[in-house]
């Protein structure tokens, strides 16, 4: 039987989170975006996509995902890494993508069943993907904007193996 | 009081020519041709400066000296690599195995140029004033940042991204100040490690910096000797404080 998660606790767990990682790490104010709406299709996002995720795996297995189009990973690797001297590379903003959420999961993980592992990050980047998790359900998403820039965090859950 | 000068050089011919010219020079002047049984050896005489050969047979210099800084009592000894190796290599393993300096041999010796740098080093202040860190973390991103806040507050950094790397590193540079330690990289065990450190009576500050929010997995790694942890998210501030906190904290237990 699947450990059950109170969804709308952990879209509130989530966002603050997020925020505290955001304000912590970027000083930057994360908002939430309803009028974008939670459930809005990464299509909307344009075409230049990345997505960074860490997964779980213990009690409850799953994954915490990150996605936002090219402006904006530029724009969070910038401030992450506090320095906009020179232009950065496709494998640097993957990178702080990662780590976010890589930060952002392992500060989740306490709200959800345990004990559970983190693993390494990983991240995709291109033009009109869509990331399929065989056996994986949509928990919880929520579209946040930091200073006009867009970034959905997705909580999938592994119910098949 | 003259100055004394060991001089460790497989090349006997080497030996006899800098000893020759450093003893001229006014330097009270031992030298050995047996890497091997150099900590004996100064251990013994005491020198106030050891000139050592890097490329020997028996074994590098580089693996000399980084056997003598683990030996507390040699460990502020004034080393000084001379080797035919090219400047800027000379120069990097000097950096990385907290040598004093470097000379080149030159292609005849210089006996006067020798004399004169042998003395230049003698006079410097000692053996490096900047204190040696690693940061190993998986990240390169959070291998970025907290290089930067390092070395902006005066360290000299190296960086790991697993446990493989920091493993080797950590052999080759004894004498590390300051480890900020990711205990969620590929190929470490976190606990191992940290008690692998201690056992080796090492005084180094190990700084757990983690993202992982179960604080039970981090005070076990903690309980195996590291002095602090530091949780992700933080800030520059938090950052600077926490380490600021660690190092005070060693002095004060060394003092």
């Amino acid at each position: 039987m699947l450990p059950q998660v109170d969804e709308a606790a952990l879209t509130a767990d989530l966002f603050q989170v997020a925020r505290t990682v955001w304000q912590t790490m970027l000083r930057r104010r994360l908002a939430r975006a309803p009028d974008l709406g939670d459930t809005a299709p990464l299509a909307a996002f344009g075409t230049q996509m990345f997505t960074a995720w860490s997964s779980l795996t213990g009690a409850w297995t799953g994954s915490v995902h990150l996605h936002c189009d090219r402006e904006s990973a530029l724009a969070f690797s910038s401030w992450l890494l506090n320095d906009t001297r020179e232009p950065l590379r496709d494998d640097d903003v993957a990178d702080c993508l990662a780590e976010l959420s890589n930060v952002v999961c392992g500060n989740l993980k306490v709200s959800l069943p345990g004990p559970t592992h983190i693993g390494l990050p990983a991240v995709v980047m291109g033009e009109d993907y869509r990331l399929e998790l065989p056996g994986g359900r949509q928990l919880v998403r929520l579209a946040g904007l930091v200073e006009g820039l867009r970034v959905d965090l997705v909580v999938v859950q592994q119910v098949e193996v | 009081m003259a100055k004394r000068v060991f001089v460790v050089d497989d090349n006997n011919i080497i030996l006899r020519f800098v000893a020759l010219h450093l003893g001229e020079a006014g330097f009270d002047v031992h030298t050995s041709s047996n890497p091997l049984t150099v900590a004996m050896e100064v251990g013994r005489c005491r020198p106030d400066l050891v000139l050592l050969d890097v490329e020997m047979p028996a074994i590098r210099g580089t693996q000399v000296l980084a056997a003598l800084r683990r030996t507390s009592c040699h460990s502020t000894v004034k080393i000084v690599l001379f080797s035919s190796l090219a400047p800027e290599v000379l120069a990097q393993l000097s950096d990385e195995y907290g040598a004093a300096g470097w000379i080149r041999k030159a292609s005849p010796l210089d006996a006067a140029a020798l004399v004169r740098q042998v003395g230049e080093l003698l006079a410097a202040p000692g053996a490096r004033t900047r204190p040696k860190a690693i940061v190993a973390d998986d990240s390169r991103a959070m291998r970025r940042i907290l290089t930067g806040s390092l070395t902006n507050d005066g360290f000299d950094v190296f960086q790991a991204g697993d446990g493989l790397e920091l493993d080797e590193l950590l052999r080759r540079m004894p004498g590390v100040d300051l480890l900020l330690l990711d205990i969620n990289m590929p190929e470490l065990d976190g606990a191992r490690l940290v008690r692998r450190v201690r056992a080796e009576g090492s005084a180094t500050r190990i700084l757990l910096v983690t993202c992982e929010s179960d604080l039970g997995h981090v005070r076990r790694v903690q309980s195996a000797g590291a002095n602090d942890y530091l949780l992700k998210p933080f800030t520059s501030g938090e950052l600077k404080r926490t380490i600021r906190r660690v190092m005070e904290a060693g002095r004060a237990t060394a003092g």
